[in-house]
């Protein structure tokens, strides 16, 4: 049964009976007399806002307005408690998100100025392929340039990103604009070297692997 | 011409059925650089090569429609990446020869009543 609420003694209330030696008082005298409350259908920022005005560290939940019968308390702490369980939670999601963007983050372009924009996409593995060009497609033809150049820009990406993913160790790519509305393809791979010149010379002579050629590459 | 025609007269399984586009050319490979090439724009693809990478190619060639021939198996990983970027996967037991002769013969008939 929700009972009625008369006055409050907190903590502070406490102390300050043993700091002015009060201890042998009867408590009645030293009670805050007019509670501070929040209603239960009053929202959380309602709450917050009264914590602020009134310098208070807790509040009863009533009822409803006017009433006082308490069916609650609930403290600043509380509230925090919950607001970081939710963004823990959503930190998490993120992070999730994150994980799975390792190489290249489509948001980091998003949030980029509109003509300089740079991205990295750092041990690009085969699996992936072709997502430094998708990414960089969509910017550039978010950008409302002519068709032709959007798919020459996409296409560059696409051959120097699958060489760096089949025939390298990893490497990164870096796509900018610059000053002069120049787009700048920077591919850089660690390679593995040619042991052969005069063979690697040779027509249609190549290391990829069989299993890699079976995928159309 | 729209794929939904496409499907029907070619008798292709829907794999993924993203939107009911128009078809105005076609390009038949399995190498990928090969397809960057040289395919056209909202083309339909016919290949063997059902994997991610095709999609990738798919989507910087703005292929909007792939069918797999010779009745290769797809990847669930494919599927669901087709459906986010809403390309349309079909599949069939005929061979790329043969499909892309029926495609052809279609979109020909078809310019010839324009």
């Amino acid at each position: 049964m929700p009972k009625k609420i008369i006055d409050i003694l907190s903590i502070d209330d406490v102390i300050t009976f043993f700091d002015k030696k009060y201890i042998d008082e009867n408590i009645y005298n030293y009670m805050t007399k007019e509670v501070i409350t929040v209603p239960r259908n009053f929202s959380i920022v309602s709450a917050i806002q009264k914590f602020e005005k009134y310098n208070v560290g807790r509040l009863p939940v009533t009822e409803f307005l006017h009433s006082k019968k308490i069916v609650g308390i609930i403290t600043l702490s509380n509230i925090l408690n919950k607001l970081l369980t939710v963004t823990q939670s959503i930190a998490g999601k993120i992070e999730n998100e994150e994980v799975k963007n390792t190489e290249i983050s489509a948001d980091f372009i998003k949030n980029t100025p509109k003509k300089f924009f740079k991205f990295e996409g750092r041990g690009v593995y085969f699996n992936c392929t072709g997502k430094v060009a998708s990414i960089t497609k969509k910017y550039f033809k978010g950008l409302g340039i002519d068709r032709g150049i959007v798919q020459r820009i996409a296409i560059i990406c696409y051959e120097a990103e699958t060489n760096i993913c089949i025939h390298s160790l990893g490497g990164t790519m870096t796509i900018e604009v610059d000053d002069e509305n120049n787009v700048i393809i920077c591919a850089i791979d660690k390679g593995l070297g040619i042991p052969d010149i005069d063979l690697a010379l040779t027509p249609a002579y190549t290391t990829t692997s069989e299993k890699v050629r079976a995928l159309g590459f | 011409m729209k794929v939904s025609e496409i499907i029907e007269k070619c008798q292709l399984k829907k794999v993924v059925f993203a939107t009911n586009h128009e078809v105005n050319n076609g390009y038949c490979g399995d190498l990928m650089s090969d397809v960057m090439a040289n395919a056209q724009p909202d083309s339909i693809w016919i290949t063997i090569q059902a994997h991610k990478n095709s999609l990738a190619v798919a989507l910087i060639k703005d292929i909007k429609a792939i069918i797999f021939t010779n009745n290769v198996s797809i990847h669930q990983e494919v599927i669901a990446k087709a459906k986010e970027e809403r390309i349309n996967l079909f599949q069939t037991g005929k061979d790329s020869f043969t499909v892309s002769g029926e495609i052809y013969s279609m979109l020909e008939a078809e310019t010839e009543k324009d």
